[in-house]
């Protein structure tokens, strides 16, 4: 655990980057995971979720930050399906680790496109790739203006050190 | 009232005594509150009948119960909102459930293992004259015997952590369930009996437990005792996402089917 705060305070510090175009859908680390929790390219909520944006759809799943916190996810409960119009702050997901049930918020308005059903079997994958086979929905935006109110990887990097 | 401060810097937590009030009515008005309410409270329950089996949200009856045994003698099982594993409730189980706002304790981070170890420092006090009282990996135990089970709900800026005390409990029942796939690794592969121990042991009684639990709270907060009625008249209706049910036999019976 040292050696992974270790790790994360140097990454954040060297602003280690990479491509977000390679997320969902390929290896999205120029350095292994253990090496960066936050991307750069991505927005992020105080609620610790990350949206990824492609014109006008987006993707969203919880930051590597939370899933260290939450530990072992054990059950992913995706509360949206395909179709169903949703308002920021509603809740998406519920996600069960350590005895605890925590809820999984959007932060952005939209249509849901797709849900990662892969996580009904696979719920570890939230732990082992936040960023990349852990992401929960895919939706089109219908608010697009509440993307200003998210940070930017730098934003939340000093967030989450508060 | 919500989050105010009374009392000096203490928040104000409402509380709730109930006794041999039914599991599967409990878990409904702490949902209830968890979700409607923006207050502080405490559910501090003396048993419970009928006894009743409780799932966690991921629960699969298959796998953690003797489905036939449970089945063929009737026993209720629900399915309830918060994580965690299967336990079976009775009259010899005590109850005590705190629902937060996170303005009460704003420096508690809302996630598992914070909310845990603050609970730790709650009840050191509470056992400080049993011995070997700890927070063991997930667990309640004296030494390596595990007397109390919690699980966890967090929400938007609010927080549920229930436990349920072994006060007393029949071996009998222990034999609705079986042995977990998932484990705390001091449990070492021990069955129930072996695994778990009666909280009447370490304590004079019932009711001095409570008290002390009460005593606890009173570190953090001003308690205010409420009444079910008055709970009822404030929130009772409200519009609010209730998943706690029961699983009923057909279901249980397709289980064992598969």
């Amino acid at each position: 655990m040292a050696m992974r705060q270790f790790a994360v305070k140097a990454a954040t510090a060297l602003r280690v980057r990479c491509s977000p175009a390679s997320l969902h859908g390929g290896s999205p680390f120029a350095f292994s995971r253990g090496y960066s929790s936050v991307v750069e390219g991505l927005k992020y909520d105080k609620e610790h979720e990350w949206v990824k944006v492609d014109k006008d759809t987006a993707v969203i799943g919880i930051t590597d930050h939370a899933q260290a916190q939450l530990g072992d996810i054990v059950f992913v409960d995706i509360q949206a399906t395909v179709g169903d119009k949703i308002e920021k702050m509603n809740t998406l997901a519920s996600v069960e680790s350590v005895k605890a049930v925590s809820e999984v918020f959007s932060p952005v308005s939209g249509e849901i496109l797709e849900v990662n059903k892969g996580l009904s079997d696979e719920p570890a994958n939230v732990n082992t790739g936040p960023y990349e086979d852990g992401w929960f929905v895919k939706l089109k935006l219908t608010q697009p203006s509440e993307l200003d109110e998210l940070m930017d990887a730098e934003a939340y990097s000093a967030y989450t050190k508060e | 009232m919500s989050g105010r401060l009374v009392n000096g810097a203490r928040p104000l937590m409402r509380i709730l005594k109930l006794r041999n009030f039914p599991i599967f009515d409990q878990l409904k008005l702490e949902e209830l509150l968890l979700r409607t309410s923006a207050d502080n409270w405490c559910l501090l329950n003396d048993g419970t009948s009928p006894p009743s089996i409780v799932m966690g949200i991921s629960g699969k009856p298959e796998k953690l119960l003797e489905v036939e045994r449970v089945v063929k003698d009737g026993v209720p099982v629900i399915k309830r909102f918060s994580g965690g594993g299967t336990v079976i409730f009775d009259e010899g189980t005590l109850f005590v459930t705190l629902i937060c706002s996170q303005s009460a304790l704003p420096r508690l981070e809302l996630y598992p293992r914070q909310i845990l170890s603050w609970t730790e420092q709650l009840y050191v006090p509470v056992f400080e004259k049993a011995h070997g009282f700890k927070l063991r990996e997930h667990d309640y135990v004296f030494n390596d015997r595990k007397f109390g089970g919690n699980a966890q709900s967090i929400t938007k800026n609010r927080w549920l952590h229930h436990t349920s005390f072994l006060w007393d409990f029949a071996d009998s029942r222990m034999g609705y369930l079986k042995l977990p796939e998932r484990a705390p690794a001091y449990r070492e592969g021990r069955n129930h009996r072996d695994f778990i121990c009666r909280l009447g042991e370490h304590f004079p009684s019932r009711e001095m437990f409570m008290d002390a639990v009460q005593k606890g709270l009173e570190h953090f907060f001003f308690l205010q005792e409420d009444s079910l009625a008055g709970v009822d008249g404030e929130f009772g209706g409200q519009p609010h996402i209730s998943t706690t049910h029961f699983i009923s036999t057909n279901e249980l019976t397709v289980c064992t089917a598969q």
